[in-house]
């Protein structure tokens, strides 16, 4: 009999058609406090990573950008005046909920006429091959459930000289931080979820789905394999974060 | 790595802050948007960008295309030149009009203290503050007029180690009207000399 292929949604083993549904679930329940909570649980260094991301990214104006897991829109909003009134920017998400939040804040913020909203699975883009300048996927990967179907997909949907730029967690490097940073995750962290989202177990997930991503070295190994060439990573906070950036030629 | 990212924001925090107090000024900045204005000021070893919009402004550390005005110049002339004074040398590149249009925006910022201050503190007291606050500022004004009238008497006048402005600026003009004479006598000497050696230059 043939065994179903299968993957991990934080410490768990679940069939690989089962995660998007359940990651569905989780950002369902937290995507109205999402914003409140990354401000929390980050101090507001989170803004500074998404800062340091959109930096790398060498959009100039009239450039096409995808951004990938957009959620509630903050990359898409730092872009925007980059790419200016002539450039483009297709927001995407999976999840309804938070493509939603996103399309309600930058609408808010008075950000409309050059951004495209679609719901869609980054496994599955639906877009043209070689549509983008630049593709940005900020603390979205490691909810994928197949990675390199995805890295393929991104890499097929940019242009020739385009450029992938992946903000994610990572794994500490700084001396001494592992320790911290985990009775963080995994004491505080839940707690904090319970408190302001009304919601621990979401946040578990969150701490859980962080230690089972792939390391700063191994991504950058699935980038190259992908077909990215010129691969790099800088490590942010000590390697609580890093930003990989890859470009295909 | 992240410390030109938190100049940055920290900056955009307090700009769109203070803006924010001034209903009037988010329409004009409005009529900005899609022009990018680069401030480089000296001896940071940095450049800001700030893109104006309907919604404040962004100010970002980095940005690959052209700005529409590049401003560079020491810190302190810059912030002279954003509150309206005359400032030191700076150097503008670029769409020069765009870069007057978005300072003057600042220097007009029309900020009434005395209404947002009245939200604390209720209306009264807010009133008295601002009274007090309006008395306080022409009395440091009358103050330091005085001050510099005063000091300038006494170095002029009294010690006799300043000249006074009139003298200074007679003084000036003899000095240009000189530069010219001399002008004038060299390319008098210059001709002379082309007549004596009958060299009749170039036509």
């Amino acid at each position: 009999m043939e065994k179903s292929e299968t993957t991990h949604f934080g410490y768990q083993t679940v069939a690989a058609s089962e995660k998007a549904h359940k990651v569905a679930e989780v950002f369902d329940s937290v995507a109205s406090r999402y914003d409140l909570m990354n401000d929390l649980m980050s101090l507001g260094v989170h803004r500074l990573w998404k800062r340091f991301a959109v930096s790398l990214t060498g959009l100039r104006p009239g450039d096409r950008v995808l951004d990938l897991a957009g959620g509630t829109g903050d990359l898409t909003y730092r872009m925007l005046p980059l790419v200016g009134l002539k450039g483009r920017i297709v927001l995407s998400d999976i999840n309804a909920s938070m493509l939603g939040g996103g399309r309600k804040r930058l609408v808010d913020e008075g950000a409309v006429g050059n951004i495209d909203y679609v719901q869609a699975d980054a496994e599955q883009l639906p877009f043209s091959d070689n549509t983008f300048h630049c593709i940005t996927i900020g603390f979205g990967l490691r909810n994928v459930t197949r990675k390199e179907r995805a890295l393929e997909a991104m890499y097929r949907a940019l242009k020739p000289g385009g450029r992938l730029i992946i903000l994610e967690f990572s794994h500490p490097v700084a001396p001494g931080l592992k320790p911290i940073y985990d009775l963080y995750s995994f004491a505080a962290l839940p707690i904090l979820g319970q408190l302001v989202a009304h919601d621990a177990a979401s946040y578990r997930y969150l701490a859980e789905s962080i230690r089972m991503h792939p390391d700063q070295e191994t991504l950058l190994r699935m980038l190259e394999s992908s077909g990215f060439e010129r691969c790099q990573y800088f490590n942010l906070s000590g390697g609580i974060v890093a930003v990989h950036r890859g470009y295909k030629f | 790595m992240l410390m030109p990212a938190a100049f940055a924001a920290g900056l955009e925090t307090a700009l769109n802050r203070y803006l924010s107090l001034d209903p009037d000024i988010l329409p004009q900045l409005a009529e900005l948007a899609g022009t990018v204005i680069a401030i480089e000021p000296e001896g940071l070893g940095m450049t800001l960008y700030l893109f104006p919009g309907a919604q404040g402004v962004q100010v970002m550390d980095c940005y690959d295309g052209k700005p529409t005005v590049r401003i560079r110049g020491a810190p302190l002339a810059l912030i002279q030149q954003w509150r309206g004074q005359s400032a030191g040398e700076m150097t503008v590149e670029g769409d020069a009009a765009t870069g007057q249009r978005f300072q003057a925006l600042l220097a007009r910022l029309d900020i009434d203290w005395e209404e947002h201050l009245s939200n604390v503190v209720g209306d009264a007291a807010a009133h008295q503050l601002g009274q007090f606050w309006h008395g306080f500022r022409n009395w440091g004004q009358q103050m330091s007029a005085m001050l510099l009238r005063d000091g300038s008497e006494y170095l002029q006048q009294e010690l006799r180690v300043l000249p006074s402005r009139p003298a200074v600026e007679s003084f000036l003009s003899a000095v240009d009207v000189l530069r010219e004479d001399t002008d004038r006598l060299e390319a008098r000497i210059v001709r002379l000399r082309r007549l004596l050696t009958g060299d009749n230059g170039p036509a």
